[in-house]
């Protein structure tokens, strides 16, 4: 096409302009607006009991354990669970060999995404708590006698409740994903020529599908578990109060009728903002570069 | 083995569903019983004005939320294909999808608090449209890329105007992108329970805010019928995706 067809037709459409002001106002300035009031709050210069500048809040919650014990709750809670669910969904692709084309089967790989967080914590509770529907089949089979035998999977220490509930939620997600990623990857083809210059399905599993998937799916395990990370709902249910996730820790605060917990709680909102500008500029430096490298954009 | 893995997954998987049906259909299901005493339509029938009234709000705000985020979405990313900041647009989107919705409310809740926004659906609209418009733009990014550009270009090398070129041949070229994000966007509003309950103050009783309500009273019966209430259309948007968009969709391999 010659420069000046290009010209003419680029010319027809508008510069954008408008639409750049509007994606501002409504994708970026609320964010960012909700971000610089809770820094100013947390400083002490707006506030209900603030009285001028401090850093007295800042120091209060980075010292304070309760925090740095639910981010890393959160983190780590987040990171197994996007690991066991991307593993789990590796080796069940490996077991299939891909071969999960049964429209019935992709159906039922959709049922769990049809079910909100609250109703997932909620069908959770009533399963896993002392007296759920574990606990009757414990009952059934002579296991225990009473409600107390069981070991209650809800609120517990371990957050196991929350992290099957979880896993629950992600895993069909995960492995729809990976699984599209497989075949566009066209890896059953490089599996079949690989095993043709003599590879054993070992070295195929090790040396061609699993570093190309884990390559492409990268990019987006890291934005699931950004999100895995602020999870609310399950853990609000199905957590403990202390440590909570941060996201619950963070409501918990905000919402107690003790005004002086509203500063610490914009504080931890920010240090949340903070990683979460972090994993995502990591995130994008990396993307970009990978993409640039293909070519792609 | 395979066959058996696949029965064992299909079953976790519609476990739930089941579950949720039986207890808001059963009368009395104490412990240690592994089946209710009694099915019973009672709990149904509790259904009164209120819950009609969650059922209405939460379909209309999901719906609206959908049209106008999908709309909105579309636009800025036709807009925006070949704004020079484009991709730095791609990078700011990704801020408040990736961001907890419920931290998200309670930084932006003195904004609709000063605005009168707070407990009105009004409010609960615009919060939940702020959530789900860089979703929507995510989702059209990728949709308008060079070959799409392209393709505008040479309608309107072969005469288009840029409104016949948008009407037919970017529109009905987008039209299962656009379903698809309706689709989308119309369950993160119907999802939503952390923003829809810190802006609206607890008064905007959507059908999520109802169901976390009945938990919290221990009403495990009308609980399990406002979960079955959430879970419906999701199921149906899920059949009819299954039965009508992508019934002859495939999986094409990349070429590069």
């Amino acid at each position: 096409m010659s420069e000046f067809v290009i010209r003419k037709a680029q010319f027809r459409r508008p510069k954008g302009h408008g639409a750049f002001v509007f994606f501002l106002c409504f994708g970026v300035i609320p964010l960012g607006a909700g971000l610089v009031y809770a820094l100013l709050y947390s400083l002490g210069i707006i506030g209900y009991l603030n009285t001028g500048f401090t850093l007295q809040n800042w120091s209060n919650a980075l010292s304070s354990k309760t925090l740095w014990s639910s981010l890393g709750l959160s983190l780590g809670i987040s990171l197994l669970v996007s690991l066991v669910s991307f593993l789990g969904a590796l080796r069940l692709i490996m077991v299939f060999q891909g071969d999960l084309n049964s429209r019935s089967f992709r159906f039922m790989l959709h049922l769990p995404l049809a079910i909100p967080p609250l109703v997932a914590a909620f069908i959770s509770f009533q399963w896993l708590g002392s007296s759920g529907m574990l606990a009757r089949l414990a009952v059934k089979l002579g296991w225990i006698q009473t409600s107390e035998q069981f070991p209650s999977l809800v609120n517990d220490p371990y957050y196991i409740g929350v992290i099957l509930t979880l896993l629950l939620l992600s895993f069909p997600f995960i492995f729809l994903y990976v699984l599209d990623q497989y075949k566009r990857a066209r890896l059953p083809d490089f599996s079949h020529l690989a095993a043709t210059l003599g590879a054993n399905p070992m070295q195929i599993r090790r040396k061609v599908v699993r570093p190309v998937l884990i390559h492409r799916v990268l990019p987006m395990m890291v934005l699931y578990t950004v999100f895995l990370f602020g999870s609310y709902e399950v853990p609000l249910l199905l957590g403990r109060q202390s440590p909570a996730m941060i996201s619950v820790l963070i409501s918990q605060k905000f919402s107690k009728y003790n005004l002086e917990d509203v500063p610490l709680a914009y504080v931890g909102a920010l240090v949340y903002a903070m990683l979460l500008l972090g994993l995502i500029g990591l995130f994008w430096r990396w993307h970009f570069r990978r993409i640039e490298n293909l070519d792609m954009l | 083995m395979k066959q058996r893995l696949i029965i064992v997954l299909g079953s976790i998987f519609a476990l739930p569903f089941a579950y949720m049906v039986l207890l808001s259909v059963a009368k009395e299901w104490f412990f240690p019983a592994l089946w209710p005493g009694e099915i019973t339509d009672f709990h149904w029938k509790q259904l009164d004005g209120t819950m009609f009234w969650a059922i209405g709000l939460s379909v209309g705000i999901a719906f609206f939320i959908g049209v106008i985020s999908t709309l909105a979405g579309f636009l800025s990313a036709y807009f925006l294909a070949r704004h020079p900041w484009r991709r730095w647009c791609l990078v700011l989107a990704y801020l408040p999808y990736a961001f907890s919705p419920v931290i998200y409310a309670h930084c932006i809740k003195y904004f609709f608090l000063v605005s009168d926004l707070a407990g009105q659906v009004s409010g609960v609209i615009l919060a939940q449209f702020i959530l789900c418009y860089p979703f929507a733009f995510l989702l059209f990014y990728r949709h308008f890329d060079d070959d799409l550009n392209a393709m505008e270009d040479l309608s309107a090398t072969l005469g288009a105007g840029q409104r016949a070129a948008f009407l037919r041949v970017i529109l009905p070229i987008s039209k299962e992108a656009l379903l698809l994000c309706f689709a989308q966007t119309f369950l993160i509003s119907w999802f939503e329970y952390g923003l829809s309950s810190v802006i609206g103050l607890g008064q905007v009783r959507t059908l999520t805010v109802m169901a976390y309500q009945y938990i919290g009273a221990s009403n495990q019966y009308l609980a399990a019928v406002t979960a079955c209430l959430i879970c419906f259309p999701p199921l149906l948007l899920l059949w009819l995706n299954q039965r009508f968009v992508f019934r002859s969709a495939t999986v094409q391999p990349e070429n590069n």
